[in-house]
């Protein structure tokens, strides 16, 4: 079943961002979302995620409405933000098996090698308020190589720049990961400004484009 | 597997660790500071005081109650927690009830300890003790019920304390005027059962009414993010 965007618009404080987007997202594919400070990449995910209601326009998964927040929804949905909800007080170790606990899955431990594909071992039993930025990123990455684990669910990741604070070998890892998971069946949209090396996309929307034709 | 995933919830708030249980330490010394101030104040007539305890046990531990509630909800919503809940298809309303039930525990029981001791410097008899426990407790829950809608209400507003002390107050009346009729009537000797049974009936009618309410506005929060 493919997810279907249908002449979406969305509007953040009394600005049109996007309008009347059409597109469709099948098992296996990713988009990357490209777009200037403002243009509303974040806000598009957040709309598909099911965070903000569109202006107008359709989410649908084949021919039903898409709701992600439903306790069954038919795709298990990753959202990765700059907000990561780790929890401050929590451990990397433990945030990663509360994650699955609250997805309900049998808990695997996060520091084994198929797991661990961002190098989160040397930190992983430092509370996360103590980690550094990019560290608490690969531990919120890490959330994503659980899911990957976790091969019979068909998911829908949306990435809101996940590459930003990594290093080299991090965006390498990124990379395998989302390949990985195209591979296994799942959807993925990023929004990135760092796309051009992003191989595995299957389409490109650049939402700059959009946004000028409209002005205010 | 709502349970579950309450317990989780649940566990998640109560062991949140130090800062937390000093949050909810600090709640009892502000409790504490209202009622030691006001026997002072009024002097020295053990007479006029006893008559007064039960009304002001329930003011200072109503008062108390309100600084808290600004916090309830806005660590979670900066750090992203709701959403990742919400994309985890769990119910907001099961965490709602799970922050409220932990921050409940956290903040009745060392209120409920330091209870025999005012009671005695007010010259309460301890005969009255369990009803003003119970009483208090049932009080304490309907208000933080009520506290998390304002406080989810308020989400975002500048000067937000402000505007949930002028959301909840009217709404707190009932909570106050029965637990204090309550109190009253045991330390009088009669019946206090009908006064707790209204108390109980309000804070069941504000747990159904109140956490789905809370739920939306916490929604709605998520989206002006």
């Amino acid at each position: 079943m493919p997810l279907v965007i249908n002449r979406l618009a969305i509007r953040r404080a009394g600005r049109v961002l996007l309008n009347e987007m059409s597109w469709q997202l099948s098992a296996g594919q990713a988009i990357i979302i490209k777009g200037a400070n403002g243009s509303g990449k974040t806000s598009l995910l957040r709309t598909i995620a099911g965070f903000i209601p569109p202006m107008s326009g359709d989410i649908l998964l084949g021919d039903s409405r898409f709701d992600p927040h439903q306790p069954n929804s038919p795709l298990t949905l990753s959202y990765y933000g700059m907000a990561d909800g780790l929890g401050e007080h929590l451990t990397g170790r433990d945030a990663l098996i509360r994650y699955q606990k609250f997805r309900q899955r049998t808990v695997k431990q996060p520091d084994s090698p198929d797991i661990d594909r961002f190098s989160c071992v040397p930190f992983i039993d430092t509370e996360i308020k103590q980690l550094s930025t990019g560290q608490r990123q690969r531990i919120a990455l890490t959330r994503l190589c659980l899911d990957l684990a976790a091969k019979e669910e068909d998911n829908l990741w949306l990435l809101d720049e996940p590459d930003s604070g990594l290093d080299t070998e991090g965006r390498l890892a990124l990379e395998e990961m989302i390949s990985d998971m195209l591979a296994s069946g799942g959807r993925v949209m990023i929004a990135s400004h760092l796309s051009k090396k992003m191989r595995f996309a299957h389409r490109v929307l650049d939402l700059s484009l959009n946004s000028k034709q409209q002005g205010q | 597997m709502m349970m579950t995933l309450f317990w989780l919830l649940f566990k998640g708030e109560v062991g949140k660790g130090w800062p937390v249980i000093a949050d909810a330490l600090s709640q009892a010394a502000f409790f504490i500071m209202i009622a030691v101030l006001f026997p002072l104040a009024v002097g020295p007539a053990p007479d006029r005081l006893a008559e007064l305890a039960g009304a002001l046990i329930w003011i200072a531990a109503l008062l108390s109650a309100i600084p808290a509630f600004d916090r309830l909800f806005i660590e979670d919503m900066r750090s992203g927690w709701c959403e990742q809940l919400l994309s985890y298809g769990t119910p907001l309303w099961l965490y709602i009830y799970a922050k409220l039930a932990g921050w409940f525990v956290l903040s009745i029981l060392p209120l409920i300890g330091i209870l025999p001791f005012l009671s005695i410097m007010m010259g309460l008899s301890l005969a009255s003790l369990p009803v003003l426990a119970l009483s208090l407790s049932v009080g304490v829950f309907a208000m933080l019920l009520l506290g998390g809608l304002a406080a989810g209400l308020s989400m975002g507003a500048r000067r937000s304390a402000m505007l949930l002390s002028v959301l909840i107050l009217p709404l707190m009346l009932p909570v106050l005027i029965f637990g204090v009729m309550a109190v009253e009537a045991s330390i009088a000797g009669q019946p206090a059962w009908p006064h707790i049974k209204l108390l109980l009936a309000l804070c069941l009618f504000f747990a159904v009414i109140c956490p789905p309410a809370t739920q939306f506005a916490l929604k709605s929060a998520i989206e002006e993010r």
